[in-house]
Parts: C-alpha cells; structure tokens; sequence
C-alpha cells in the first residue's frame, strides 16, 4: 500500500506528459500499467505534432499550446527524442480541393497559424520527389515530430529522478471512494491518493466504469507502413488534403490517404489507415496496398522501395472526435486525460497542462470546458 | 557454363550464369558489399542464405539487394552500397 | 494474381520436412503445391549446386518434377492471413510477380537459420555463420577464405570443417564449445542413431588426418580487422561459456565460421496464428504442435525444426507424419521412429547446449542488432535510465529488431540479455511478439500498390 499524492493509470504519452507535469507541480506521482511503457497506442502509431490538420476551434488552441510546450519540455528534460520542427506540405490535385485547402489556411493564419502557399516550382524546391505533376501545397513550417515512444520514456524517467514511481505490469482492478481519498486496487494491493488521473487511452472506457462512471471511447484502428531504409527521399510530412477530411469523418469503413514522411533512422513511414472495427488485430492486405498506391501517387520513387513492416493501433476516440480532459461528475478526484484519437502524441503536453491545472483548481491557458466529460456523463 | 557480363562498380567483369552477387564478389577478393547507414562500418555476407540483411548491395540502382540470393544477369549492374545509397 | 480452388495442399518449404511431406502426399495421388524460397529444392540441408548428382539419392528431391506437384522455386511467401479454415498464402515469385493461393490444408516447413551469438568484431566482413559458409561451399563452390576457423558448437561444425578442408581451404582450428565428456554421459541416447555415430567418427579421422586441431571447450570470443576479419580471439570457457581468464590467444585467419545450432524461422505460422512455446532444450520459440503435427490451428501442420530443433532425419519423420494423417494414413511406424529421433535431437541439444556465460564475452561497443547498429552500451544505457525491461521495450526504445531482418538474427539473444540486466526471465510474450512479422519478407511498394483496388 502505498500513499502519493497522485496516480496516473496509463504509463503511455499522455500519462507520462500527466505525471512530469504533477511532479513538476511539486507532486509525488505513482503510475500505473497494466503492461510497459509506451505499450498501448503510443508504440503503436506516429509521433507527429500537427497544427496543419485541425480546425479553427477548441482543439486548434490545445495543438498550438501542446506544440510550443514541446519544444520547453525538450529543453528542459533534456534526453534525444527526436524532435524535430520539420514542417508539413499538404498538397491538393483537385480544383474543389484547392478551394477547401485555401479556405482552411485562410482561417487558420486567423489564429495565427503560419501556412505558406505554395505553387509550382517552388513546391519541387521544397519536395524534390514530390510527382512532377502536383502544381498546389501549402508549407506548415510549424508542424514538427517526435518519437513517441522516447518521449514517453525520457518523461517518465523525469519522474523517477524526482522520487515520483513508475509501476509496470500493474493492472488497475478497481477504484473506490475512501475517505477524501480515491482508493486504487490493483493485482499488486492498493494505492491511495486524493487524486487518480485515467489516461488509459482506447480502454479508458473501461477504467471510467471501475470507478461508477462511464465514458463513450473506442478504438479506430490504424495500420501503418514501414520501408526499409532508403535514401533521403521525402523532406518533410507530407500529404494529400483528403486526410483532413478522413481525420474529421465519423464513418466507420476504411478510410485512409497517405501521410509520408522519412525517419531519423533512414525508413520511411507512411500512414495511416483509419476505421471503426473494434480491437480487431486481424492484417487488411487491402489496407497495405491502398496506403502503398497514395504514397506513391505522392513519391513515385517509393515505387522500387520495399516495404519492410507494417503495423497497427488502437486510436482512442470519442464520438464527437475531441479528447475527454477533466474531473469526473460522478467521481470526484478522478480526472479523464483520454479519447485524443489521432493526435495524444501532439497533443498531450498541453493535456497534462489542463490536468495540473484542474487538480490544482488554477486558471489555465484556455477554458477547458468544450473537453469536460460532462459532455458525456451527467453529474448525479 | 554460360559466360555472363556485369558491370561491378562501372567496371565490365565476366561471371557465370547461376553465380549470385555474392560468391562473384568473393570471386573478385571483395567481401564487403556495403557500408552501414550510422557508422560506416564495411559489411559483407553473414548469414549467406537470405535471412539476415547485411550483404545489402545496389543492383540495377536499385537499393538494398541481398547479394547473397541474387543471381547474376546478362548486363546487371552491380554497385557496392553507401550507407542507405542513393536515389536512382 | 491469381486464386486456386482450396482443394490443393499447399507445402511452405523445401527442406526435408517439406519435401517428405510432399512426397508422401503424391504418392496416393494428392495434388500438392510446392513453395519455397531456394531456387532449387533441398533446403539448408540438401543444399545442392546446379550440376550436383544429389536429386539421384533422394527421392524427395526429385519430386517436383511429378506431375501433381506445382513446385514454385524462388517464391517467398510475404504474408498470409487465416480466416474460417482457409489459409490465404500472398506470394512474391522471384521479387517480380505476386500471387495468392488459399488453401484449407497447409503444411509448414520452414525450417531454421544459423543461431548467432554477438562478440566484439563479429560483424567484420569474413565472420560468417558456419550455415552460411556451408551455403556458398555447396550452393556456389564458392569459398569466403583461404584461412578459416569453424568456430560455435553443435554437430554441424565437423561436417563444415570437413567441406573447407576438402575444397582445399586451410581450416585453422576447429573450435568446439561443449566437451567430449558430454558425450559418454549421452551413449544410452545417441545409439538411436548409430549411421550418425559413425558419420562422427568418420569425421573426426579426416580432422586428424588433416592436422587440424579441435579445441573443446573453448570459443571465439573476439574477430579483429579493419576491413575484414584478420584475426580472432580463442579463448576456454568453463561449462557456463564465461572466458577462463588468462587461457586467450590470438589466430590469424582470413574468415571464420561461426555457428550456435539453429533458431527455427518461424514468422509464417505466427502470422496464421500457430501458437508457439519456448522450447526448454535451447530457449528457442518453437511451434506447438500434437501428436499428429497439426498445430493450434485446424488443418495447418508444422513439421521440421519449426517445431523444435531436430535435425533432417527427424524432420523426414515429421514431414512424413503431416502428410500421413492428413491422408488418415497409417502412422505407428512413423510415430516410433519419430520417438527414437526425439531422443537422439534431445541428446544433441544437450550436449550442444548454449549457457547464458556469452553475455560476457562483449564490451560496450559490441554491436548486437547488426541491422540497427545497436551497441551492448545502448542498450544497458536504456535498461538503466529509461527502465526498460523486455524485448518490446528495448525494440521501441533502442530500436534493437527494428532492423531489415526483423529481429531474426539478434531477437533471441537481445531478449536473452535484456532479461539478464534487468534480473527477469526471458518470457514467451517477448519472444512471440518479436516473431509476429506482418510482412514476413520486403516487397516492393510498387508492387504492392498495384494489387490495389482502385
Ligand atoms: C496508426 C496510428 C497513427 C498515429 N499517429 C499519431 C501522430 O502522428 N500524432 C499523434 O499525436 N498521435 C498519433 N496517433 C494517436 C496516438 O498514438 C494516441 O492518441 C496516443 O498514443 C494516446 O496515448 P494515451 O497515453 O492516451 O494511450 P496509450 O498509449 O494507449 O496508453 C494507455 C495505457 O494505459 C494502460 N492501461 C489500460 N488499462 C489499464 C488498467 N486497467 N490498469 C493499468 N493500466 C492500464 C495501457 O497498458 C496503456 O499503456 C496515432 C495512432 C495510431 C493508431
Ligand atoms: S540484427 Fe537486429 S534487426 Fe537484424
């Protein structure tokens, strides 16, 4: 049995940006997971940072705060992640699509996002392999990556340096009022602490029910590929306007446009798939040829390049596709730190920002209300 | 045996048909096929039977090859590699 | 692309296993597909050049010219799916064209590949394992030196020795880490199998007779060069393979032959969902299989060292044995056959055993994920500060298997000495998850995307 002041169930990137940021607090943090660091989505997907792919909104604000405090935690904690500020250049071939990427910059330089037109040859200056016959981008010099799993893990070792206690294969069972205090039982004994924070990603559902309440988050499956390593082939991110609609589409067939880009490492990753299956690990050789078929319509070079790997995660999503950040209405004590589907890479500084704040009962850098799991779950 | 022509780093060699990349570099005293893509340390066949990677060779410019399951061709070009190599 | 009815039974591998199967599945006029990744059949162990006379000795080897055979030489399977008993195999033929077959019956015989310990040195060109020098004596005529140490242990390395010696190669040592002794506490076993007894003994008189020394108990714990292996380091190991201090020496050599027994290539039944088990003889994973050699999936069998290292003899039995019963045949001949060669592969493997004392033999610079360049030093530095504590966490944070073989030379060791810092055991989920390969071998991109639908 032990007593810190908090406890973070999930040991993926959002829990691990929730627990530096409570012991940069002055907190002593335990966290929990029922498997390793990194283990769920967050070994499971990219590590991009994006501001380019989302809309003038609530969401846009947590992007641009999440971006910058990026690049503060990576001075400060120091350990090579991989960050990287290496921009993004979304294309478009359509005349209509053209339209609606323009539309989206315009609105977007409002809120003081940096989108640069780009147009033929400039484009090929900035993209050298880019298909010769793409005439329209606009450059996101903003966007930046990291690698997620590093990240997760150089965080969380911040935390242990500060006394704080990363407990691995230690699954969460239930959770109960004590007292003031929340009560967690786990298969290794009980915790207790005023405050529990559930960022167990695509199964906080689940960990939401332990504790009496509920929260509507499921899994969007995602497949990914990896090349072998190849010459440095693709500058930036890259990809086709069409993936800012899948992101925001509720559909629940496959949907999926190539987002492309090289690694440190020499591979090159293209991404990703989405579709509402369930947990469902069975391999989709029609995914692999679809993602394949769009990287090359962007890179025809990929063409003669060998995939080499290909794997797939569980995005956590909530119905109305923005993350659940806040205190539980039935559960007090219990903060949500979940449900960022495509985006907790990116988003999960400014998330663990949002978290502090609310435990500390501070004013934050924007009105956490439109992430409130009131939106789902009605206070008793 | 049939007599066949590649051309190993820009230079015209004769081989037999049936020999791999591999066993013709051997034949040509040359055992490493690539430099690595960190430390550019020399690299040449290891597992000898496809399985392991590292005898990575640029054939017909077309990177990372496995020297040792790839058979010579009439006209082949056969080029040691540099790190990941280069575009074609 | 194209898509045959279910009825055929698909073969995956033409080694022993998998052409006895084939075989005894023609024989009563079955209609079988043969693939394999060889250009001509045989396996690692029937490895043969193209003017060989072997296909006059086996059979088995000249079973893909009969007519109900479709053999298929130089074609990998890249991935394969399984759903509602039919195994769907996606092809590469020769790296240029796909196809996919499905199939309700499938027999895998995928066979095994070099194992491989890291040392200091030993991704100097000319170390190479003993597999793959036997490949290129047999396959190619092909020598990898003129100066060679066989090195490693196991039975396999007097027949390599052998080879060299007979193409007229130098063999400068041969280095044998198990003792002599082991075999006396083995007899009562190894008479199962007396043709190899004398094979052995056959062997050791050409050593003799041609002046090379044995060393047992020892070992090559270090290659030095610059450009490519010049010498190596003998060293004795006492029976848990750590360095007796003081017992090393040098040997120049200009290529050196190394090799630990086998690891079973086991990435097409994990992608069709075989369960596999950590064979206890060698730590390696292996595929589960019963009685009949069918695996945990109805109608794919497993036979041959995927279901556990036993040499060709045994895999003949096993390949024999899955067509059997596929065909409701007969088996009890097989099946005790199959119990002798059980015990006599038993005794091999412990006498060759490999002891957890090679995790001394590196210093923090020693590679050990040669694809990756990943260093004995990074990996301990994410042991010590990133608290990693398996085989995925060290995959993910050091990127050790995250290499073009995908794990199949260094997975086994890492998971080995990750679980050695870190003070666990090495667990059945480390190395399952390592041998879970969606895409088994590359293709590329542009092939792929033309399967495309639209
Ligand atoms: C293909 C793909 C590509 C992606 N690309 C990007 C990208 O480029 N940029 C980006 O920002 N995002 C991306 N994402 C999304 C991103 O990966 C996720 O949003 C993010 O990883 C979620 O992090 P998390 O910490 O909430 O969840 P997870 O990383 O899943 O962590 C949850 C943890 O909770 C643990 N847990 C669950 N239940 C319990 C319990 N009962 N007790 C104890 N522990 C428990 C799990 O073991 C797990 O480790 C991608 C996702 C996919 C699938
Ligand atoms: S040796 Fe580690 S991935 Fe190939």
């Amino acid at each position: 049995m032990t007593n810190p002041d908090v406890i973070v169930i999930g040991a993926g990137m959002v829990g691990a940006a929730c627990a530096l940021a409570l012991t940069e607090a002055g907190m002593e943090v335990l966290v929990l997971d029922r498997s390793t660091i990194a283990s769920g989505t967050s070994g499971a997907g990219e590590g991009n940072i994006l501001v380019s792919d989302k809309e003038p909104g609530p969401e846009l604000t947590l992007a641009r705060r999440s971006r910058d405090l990026w690049f503060e935690i990576s001075e400060r904690i120091g350990g090579d992640f991989e960050l990287e500020a290496k921009g993004s250049l979304v294309i478009s071939r359509t005349s209509s699509g053209i339209a609606q990427l323009r539309h989206l910059a315009d609105e977007q330089r409002n809120h003081f996002v940096e989108a640069i037109e780009v147009g033929s040859p400039e484009l090929h200056d900035l993209e050298p392999y880019l298909a010769p016959e793409i005439a329209f981008g606009i450059h996101y010099p903003e966007d930046a990556q990291c690698q997620p799993m590093l990240a997760t893990a150089h965080m969380l070792r911040m935390v242990r340096l500060a006394g704080g206690r990363v407990s691995e294969r230690e699954e969460v069972l239930a959770i109960s009022q004590a007292g003031n205090e929340l009560s967690v039982r786990t298969i290794g004994g009980d915790h207790t602490a005023p405050f529990v924070v559930n960022a167990a990603g695509s199964w906080a559902g689940e960990v939401a029910a332990l504790a009496g309440s509920a929260l509507p988050i499921a899994p969007r499956r995602g497949f990914i590929l990896v090349t072998a390593p190849a010459p440095k082939l693709v500058m930036h991110k890259v990809y086709d306007a069409d993936y800012v609609a899948n992101v925001a589409s509720g559909e629940a067939d496959l949907q999926s446009s190539a987002v492309v880009e090289s690694t440190k490492s020499g591979t090159i990753l293209i991404g990703a798939s989405r579709e509402r299956i369930g947990f469902d690990s069975h391999l989709e050789i029609a995914i692999l040829r679809r993602l394949a078929a769009q990287a090359i319509a962007l890179f025809p070079s990929l063409a003669k390049i060998d995939l080499l790997r290909a794997y797939h995660g569980f995005r956590p999503y909530a119905p109305d596709h923005l993350p659940v950040i806040g205190e539980d209405p039935l559960c007090p004590g219990l903060f949500h730190a979940a449900g960022h589907e495509g985006a907790g890479i990116g988003l999960a500084p400014a998330t663990a920002e949002l978290i502090r704040d609310a435990v500390l009962k501070k004013p934050s850098f924007m009105d956490p209300t439109p992430f409130s799991p009131r939106r789902f779950v009605a206070s008793s | 045996m049939t007599q066949i022509r590649v051309i190993l780093n820009g230079e015209s060699i004769t081989s037999r048909e049936g020999q791999s990349v591999g066993a013709l570099l051997l034949e040509h005293e040359q055992r490493a096929t690539r430099t690595t893509r960190q430390n550019a340390r020399p690299r040449g066949m290891f597992c000898g039977i496809g399985i392991c990677f590292d005898c990575l060779i640029t054939i017909n410019g077309i990177t990372n090859q496995r020297a040792c399951v790839t058979n010579v061709e009439e006209g082949m070009t056969i080029q040691t590699q540099q790190g990941s190599g280069a575009i074609a | 692309m194209s898509t045959i009815s279910t009825e055929q039974i698909v073969v995956v591998g033409g080694g022993p296993a998998g052409l006895a199967a084939a075989t005894s599945l023609v024989r009563t006029g079955a209609r079988v597909i043969l693939i394999d990744a060889g250009e001509r059949p045989g396996g690692q162990y029937w490895r043969h050049h193209a003017e060989s006379s072997l296909a006059a000795k086996h059979e088995e080897l000249r079973i893909i010219a009969h007519p109900n055979v479709e053999y298929l030489a130089k074609t990998n399977v890249w991935a394969a799916t399984y759903r509602d008993g039919v195994s769907t195999l996606h092809l590469l033929i020769d790296g240029k064209v796909e196809r996919e077959i499905r199939t309700r019956t499938l027999i895998l015989a995928t066979g095994a590949y070099d194992r491989s310990l890291p040392f200091p040195g030993w991704d100097l060109p000319g170390v190479m394992t003993a597999g793959g020098v036997q490949a290129l004596l047999k396959g190619q005529k092909s020598l990898v030196g003129k100066e060679i140490v066989v090195a490693g242990t196991g039975p396999f390395l007097l027949p390599v020795a052998i080879g060299l010696i007979m193409a007229g190669v130098q063999v400068k040592a041969i280095v044998e880490a198990s003792r002599p002794t082991a075999w006396f506490t083995k007899l009562g076993a190894l008479t199962h199998n007396d043709g190899k007894l004398k094979d052995f003994i056959t062997f050791q008189k050409i050593i003799f007779g041609a002046k090379v020394k044995i060393h047992y108990g020892s070992a090559i714990v270090a290659a030095q060069g610059s450009s490519c292996v010049e010498q190596v380091t003998l060293a004795k190991i006492d029976r848990k393979f750590v360095i007796k201090p003081g017992s090393d020496r040098q040997i120049t050599c200009d290529a050196l032959a190394v090799g630990w027994g086998f690891t079973p290539d086991l990435s097409l039944a994990v992608a069709l969902g075989c369960a596999s088990r950590i064979d206890p003889r060698d730590g390696s994973l292996v595929i589960d299989v019963d009685e009949h050699q069918e695996t945990s999936v109805p109608g794919i069998y497993a036979a041959g060292e995927i279901t556990g290292i036993g040499g060709s003899a045994l895999a003949l039995t096993e390949g024999r044995l899955a067509a059997a019963n596929i065909l409701k045949a007969q088996t009890e001949d097989l099946l005790r056959l199959r119990g002798k060669q059980q015990i006599f592969a038993n005794a091999l493997l412990d006498i060759y055993g490999v002891k957890n004392g090679w995790t001394t033999w590196q210093d923090e610079a020693t590679v050990l994920c040669r694809c990756e360049e990943v260093s004995v030093g990074d990996l301990r530095k994410a042991i010590v500060e990133l608290g990693v504590s398996d085989l995925r966490g060290a995959k993910l944070l050091t990127r050790a298997g995250m290499g073009m073989c995908q794990g199949r030379v260094c997975g086994q060791f890492v998971a080995e000495f990750v679980a050695k810092e870190s003070g666990r055991q090495v667990a059945l989920k480390d190395l399952q998850g390592f041998a879970k390969r969606p895409v088994i071998t590359p293709i590329p991109l542009g092939l792929l995307a033309k399967g495309a639908e639209r």
